[in-house]
């Protein structure tokens, strides 16, 4: 997982784009439709389908809560893209990101001694369940990455 | 017999352990599911040496906080002096809690029968 100061730039074409207010009530209507998006361009397997769901759930919702401080005025933003190499997704929050210090602050949870902890898990998973996770814009653009398998 | 009001889960004893099975749990259940737990470990805190199941076959979905609550469960009960077995794990839920380590400190079977015998 890396953290870049750059804007982002979204990597081949975007083809669908969808927003809501930081609401959590919101954020799983929000990723049961994208996922539905993602199925219906053919990049899921039911393998796959849960692993996608859980980090876009914990990219929403994280975007929600951290990023925009559940400020029903800010918006979380959802692009999917698609090149000739890989399919992902980008969250984009309102918030003013976070820096490499806050995360590594945080005592990891897949650590021996952090096992016990009850936080600390979604990003993790991200690193774990996606080919590439990249931060952009301070903290406050997520790229979720799947390289095709040939 | 301990009770909870909750739609998602049923409990019931089997000799002196408490089986908790949740009726469902996808990914729109989210939320309940979330709940739920909470609810689960508030019966945890009123038993003393809790012994509790917890059947995990309808759970399709656990996000993070999901699996936190879970590890928050399994807190309350050692510190009482108890145990808590997961038991019939789907496949999916399994390698969730295989990739994050949990493994290490849940004890998990595959069939309630198993997790009940392994008190």
């Amino acid at each position: 997982m890396q953290i870049c100061q750059e804007p982002l730039v979204i990597p081949g074409d975007v083809y669908e784009k969808r927003e809501i207010p930081s609401d959590v009530a919101l954020v799983t209507p929000l990723v049961v439709r994208v996922i539905e998006k993602l199925v219906e361009k053919g990049f899921l397997s039911e393998a796959q389908r849960m692993k996608t769901q859980l980090c876009l759930d914990e990219a929403v919702t994280n975007g929600v809560i951290h990023g925009n401080d559940s400020d029903f005025s800010k918006l979380v933003t959802v692009s999917l893209f698609e090149d000739e190499k890989s399919w992902g997704i980008v969250v984009s929050d309102e918030g003013d990101g976070f820096s490499l210090r806050d995360l590594s602050e945080e005592p990891s949870s897949m650590a021996d001694d952090g096992l016990w902890n009850e936080n600390g898990r979604g990003l993790p998973l991200l690193a774990l369940y996606m080919d590439e996770v990249t931060y952009y814009d301070g903290g406050s653009s997520l790229l979720m990455r799947q390289y095709f398998k040939s | 017999m301990p009770t909870i009001n909750d739609e998602l889960i049923e409990l019931r004893t089997e000799g002196s352990v408490v089986v908790a099975e949740f009726v469902k749990g996808s990914f729109k259940d989210e939320k309940q599911i979330l709940s739920s737990l909470e609810k689960l470990g508030s019966v945890i805190d009123a038993r003393q040496n809790v012994q509790m199941v917890v059947d995990m076959s309808k759970i399709d979905y656990l996000s993070s906080a999901g699996l936190g609550r879970m590890v928050s469960l399994l807190k309350k009960a050692m510190s009482g002096g108890g145990c808590l077995h997961l038991a019939s794990l789907n496949e999916p839920i399994l390698e969730l809690f295989e990739v994050m380590r949990l493994t290490q400190i849940f004890k998990i079977f595959p069939s309630i029968d198993d997790a009940v015998a392994g008190f």
